[in-house]
């Protein structure tokens, strides 16, 4: 039932909102890559980068994500599907795949067949180790963090390299008490 | 009729507040005072909640004279109106303001979570949220 209702969700908050050029998003977030790789001349400090604008926007985005829907989320499982058929929705306008849960329910893999972001990408053998879509796992970090989880998300598949399609894992490192929580004392 | 529009900030400092209808305004203190009473007796009534029930914290308050309601969002920020006890629908309104709070505040770079709101378009729009109804 969550998951139905979570895609349709999404489905419904992306057809109200205001959209812009799918073109011109993909290429301003290109050229802010490409300006951190110019000025930064470090590919894992880029990467870092990345990640970390992608922390501070998740942080407000969440609020963005919060008002416009109505989730409640009790498990994992929940929060995955919301982030997957909601969240991605909603911001890109794609849905992606939850998959490869471990055995304690704490780790998943979120699976883009299709992105807008890569559309017209081509990485060169110079930029190997460049983590393109890591804005996207700060994302979700940060989102994750303003509602007490704490999590780490890395990139393990990038169809820019070649892999079928791109593979992002979140692990869910600690979920913070909820602070009425009574104390022990 | 709506009086007074605030909203509280996740370590329980009031962060933006709002008078209509000639509500006569809080002095400094008074507001301090106000907003760590609100905090206590929302944390406190989260505490007396029977077992088994969702610990919401303080949510709606009756009285002869006024009615106030708290629109607590998941990340921890408190959005509280008082109205006249007739009010209906505070909790949309509190959710709209929601929304504009997303919009106008957090989308903008020049603004530092958790400080105080200080932003012409967002004034505007909270304007319009309460003084459009209350006619």
């Amino acid at each position: 039932m969550a998951r139905k209702s979570s895609q349709v969700q999404g489905e419904q908050i992306w057809n109200q909102s205001e959209k812009v050029n799918a073109e011109l998003f993909a290429f301003t977030y290109g050229s802010l890559v490409v300006k951190l790789i110019r000025e930064l001349e470090n590919i894992s400090e880029v990467n870092r980068q990345l990640e970390t604008m992608g922390y501070n926007i998740g942080l407000r985005l969440i609020d963005d994500f919060l008002s416009k829907n109505d989730v409640t989320c009790e498990t994992t499982k929940d929060t995955a599907e919301v982030i997957a058929k909601t969240g991605f929705r909603m911001y890109l306008g794609v849905t992606c795949d939850v998959t490869n849960w471990n055995a304690d329910e704490n780790e998943f893999s979120l699976i883009l067949a299709d992105n807008p972001l890569t559309e017209f990408v081509e990485l060169n053998e110079d930029y190997r180790d460049l983590k393109y879509l890591n804005l996207l796992c700060g994302v979700i970090r940060g989102a994750l963090e303003m509602v007490r989880i704490k999590s780490v998300c890395t990139l393990e598949r990038d169809s820019l390299k070649g892999d079928e399609f791109t593979e992002l894992r979140v692990v869910i490192k600690e979920k913070v008490q909820d602070e009425y929580e009574p104390d022990d004392d | 009729m709506h009086y007074h529009f605030f909203i509280v900030n996740k370590i329980g400092l009031i962060i933006y507040d709002r008078y209509y209808q000639g509500t006569a305004k809080l002095s400094a203190n008074d507001m301090i005072r106000f907003s760590s009473t609100l905090n206590s007796v929302h944390l406190i009534s989260a505490q007396i909640t029977p077992p088994n029930l969702r610990k919401t914290g303080l949510k709606v308050l009756n009285t002869k004279t006024f009615k106030l309601f708290c629109y607590q969002t998941t990340t921890g920020v408190m959005f509280c109106l008082v109205s006249d006890p007739n009010s209906q629908d505070m909790e949309s309104l509190c959710k709209k303001a929601y929304q504009h709070y997303s919009d106008y505040v957090l989308k903008n770079p020049f603004y530092e979570t958790d400080q105080q709101i200080r932003i012409e378009g967002f004034d505007q729009a909270i304007d319009r949220l309460f003084l459009e109804k209350a006619v």
